[in-house]
């Protein structure tokens, strides 16, 4: 089994990731748990727990109901696993063991736990686990507008985004960058997963759930592109998108990668994810969801989707696990 | 006449449209709800003040939600009492007066369902709530917020937050703020100008 993630003790993702790299203090919202209950044997019982902690990039684990962590190590899946000098004797919730994680992707634990037995004074039990879990820049925040809400989605088809003709021309170029880095970043993910293809097109404005309009229009007040997305309240199924870029001597002026890296902000907005800007490092490794930039902003920022983007969407609203995901945070 | 027939089903079903309205849509779907996300740079203390023509000290008196002219979305007129004035860019309005204020967003029945619009990361105004608010707009009586969630703090208790979770720099950084902190902070930010 698979452990799964859990914010606030609710399911979150099928497959488990941790956050690592955030770089702001506390906020209980964004507590990341992991459960892995695995120990009910010979009347011991005892569970532990991954536990992403708001500091940069650490990850502790756990283990409860009076046993003691013996030794812990993870590495990258097929490389030799780097063991920790992690020993911790005690009888409750050693949460001084913290690990870090700096990079994302796919990481394997394995661990010795080791029980105290209820009964005849047997000496404690262990047992090696292992657990698989992703390793994510930045906590992955849905759009919903109440913690039992749907996540706003659209169905797994081809989306037309139009590109409106008077936009600038870097603007253009940018969104059709977008279009092919999120293409691309999904594309290892078909076939087991249905997912959107996104294909630009000139022709429109356009309306329904297949579209998205990229349009020249006015952002209110300082913001440097936005714009509706219209969703049933009792699915979350979108069934129409626009955003609006203003067309000003200003954002003549921006270049290609903060066109793309907003463009690409834009898109994951109409496949589900929030922005996370306040559990998310700004930097290139961050995510397209991250922290938000300057208008017209020249580095800083990924200019294709990472982990942080991609593995919940694949694992989650298009994983058929749309009921998994975290839970609110609007 | 079957060539005639064709033409308009294969026109009613990929016309491109202009952006549909939510009268349009809530006749096609019933209840909507609708998410506006704009991408609000960071913004400082002195941006903020950059971009207000008033900051100020306020509790929502009034609302009222209107559909916009294009029926595209909804934007809700706020009454609010001026309770302080903490900068002005010109004459400042008198503290005990009202002000109006419009923004994104709001609650109306449509064809007799429900159109519910947000703004992410900007939650609605709620009546009775005190709020300090970076305020832009005309030269007339009715302000914005140029800078969204990262132009309003909501008070309680005597400290002020930024209603702004996600493009938050002031509350990552500061996560409360007493008034006194708070207009020390636009004071400065005003000096530097």
């Amino acid at each position: 089994m698979i452990p799964m993630l859990s914010r606030n003790g609710q399911q979150c993702e099928a497959d488990s990731y941790v956050q690592g790299n955030k770089p702001y203090p506390v906020d209980a919202r964004s507590e990341a748990y992991g459960s892995c209950d695995r120990y009910a044997e010979d009347g011991v019982t005892g569970d532990c727990i991954l536990y992403a902690t708001e500091q940069r990039g650490v990850v502790g684990v756990l283990v409860r109901e009076d046993s003691t962590f013996d030794q812990g190590y993870f590495s990258p899946v097929g490389a030799s696993p780097h063991v920790f000098d992690t020993r911790v004797t005690g009888t409750t919730t050693p949460e001084n063991m913290n690990w870090y994680f700096y990079y994302e992707g796919l990481r394997t634990l394995r661990y010795r736990a080791s029980f105290a037995q209820t009964a005849c004074l047997m000496p404690p039990a262990w047992k090696e686990e292992t657990i698989n879990f992703r390793v994510l820049n930045c906590l992955p925040m849905w759009n919903r507008t109440t913690p039992t809400a749907p996540i706003v989605h659209v169905a797994p088809q081809t989306i037309n985004v139009y590109i409106d003709p008077t936009l600038w021309p870097n603007m253009d170029t940018g969104i059709r960058q977008a279009i092919t880095a999120l293409n691309a970043a999904l594309d290892p993910f078909r076939g087991t997963t249905q997912l959107p293809t996104f294909v630009p097109t000139t022709s429109g404005p356009c309306g329904g759930p297949y579209c998205i309009n990229m349009r020249a229009g006015t952002p209110p007040g300082t913001a440097c592109a936005g714009g509706p997305i219209t969703f049933d309240p009792s699915t979350g199924a979108v069934i129409s998108s626009n955003n609006y870029w203003p067309v000003t001597s200003s954002s003549m002026t921006w270049g290609v990668n903060f066109i793309t890296r907003t463009a690409l902000h834009e898109l994951e907005h109409h496949l589900g994810l929030q922005d996370n800007s306040a559990w998310c490092p700004l930097n290139s490794t961050g995510s397209v969801m991250g922290s938000p930039i300057p208008c017209g902003a020249t580095s800083g920022y990924p200019t294709s989707p990472t982990l942080s983007d991609i593995t919940p969407i694949v694992r989650s609203v298009y994983g058929g696990q749309s009921t998994k995901t975290c839970p609110s945070t609007n | 006449m079957r060539h005639i027939i064709l033409l308009l089903v294969a026109l009613s079903l990929g016309t491109p449209e202009a952006q549909e309205t939510l009268r349009t849509l809530v006749r096609q779907h019933g209840h909507v709800t609708q998410a506006i996300q704009n991408e609000y740079p960071p913004a400082t203390f002195g941006e903020l003040v950059k971009h207000s023509n008033l900051v100020a000290r306020v509790v929502v008196i009034k609302e009222r939600a209107v559909l916009s002219p294009d029926e595209t979305t909804v934007s809700t007129r706020y009454t609010a009492q001026l309770l302080d004035v903490m900068h002005a860019r010109g004459r400042a309005p008198v503290t005990g007066g009202n002000i109006e204020i419009d923004r994104l967003g709001g609650t109306i029945i449509l064809e007799g369902k429900t159109v519910n619009v947000y703004e992410s990361d900007f939650p609605n105004f709620e009546l009775g709530d005190e709020y300090i608010l970076f305020l832009g707009g005309s030269g007339g009586q009715v302000y914005d917020v140029p800078a969204g969630g990262q132009g309003a703090f909501k008070v309680v208790g005597g400290l002020a937050q930024q209603v702004s979770r996600n493009n938050a720099v002031i509350r990552q950084q500061i996560p409360q703020l007493s008034l006194e902190r708070l207009r020390a902070e636009v004071t400065a930010a005003a000096s530097r100008k």
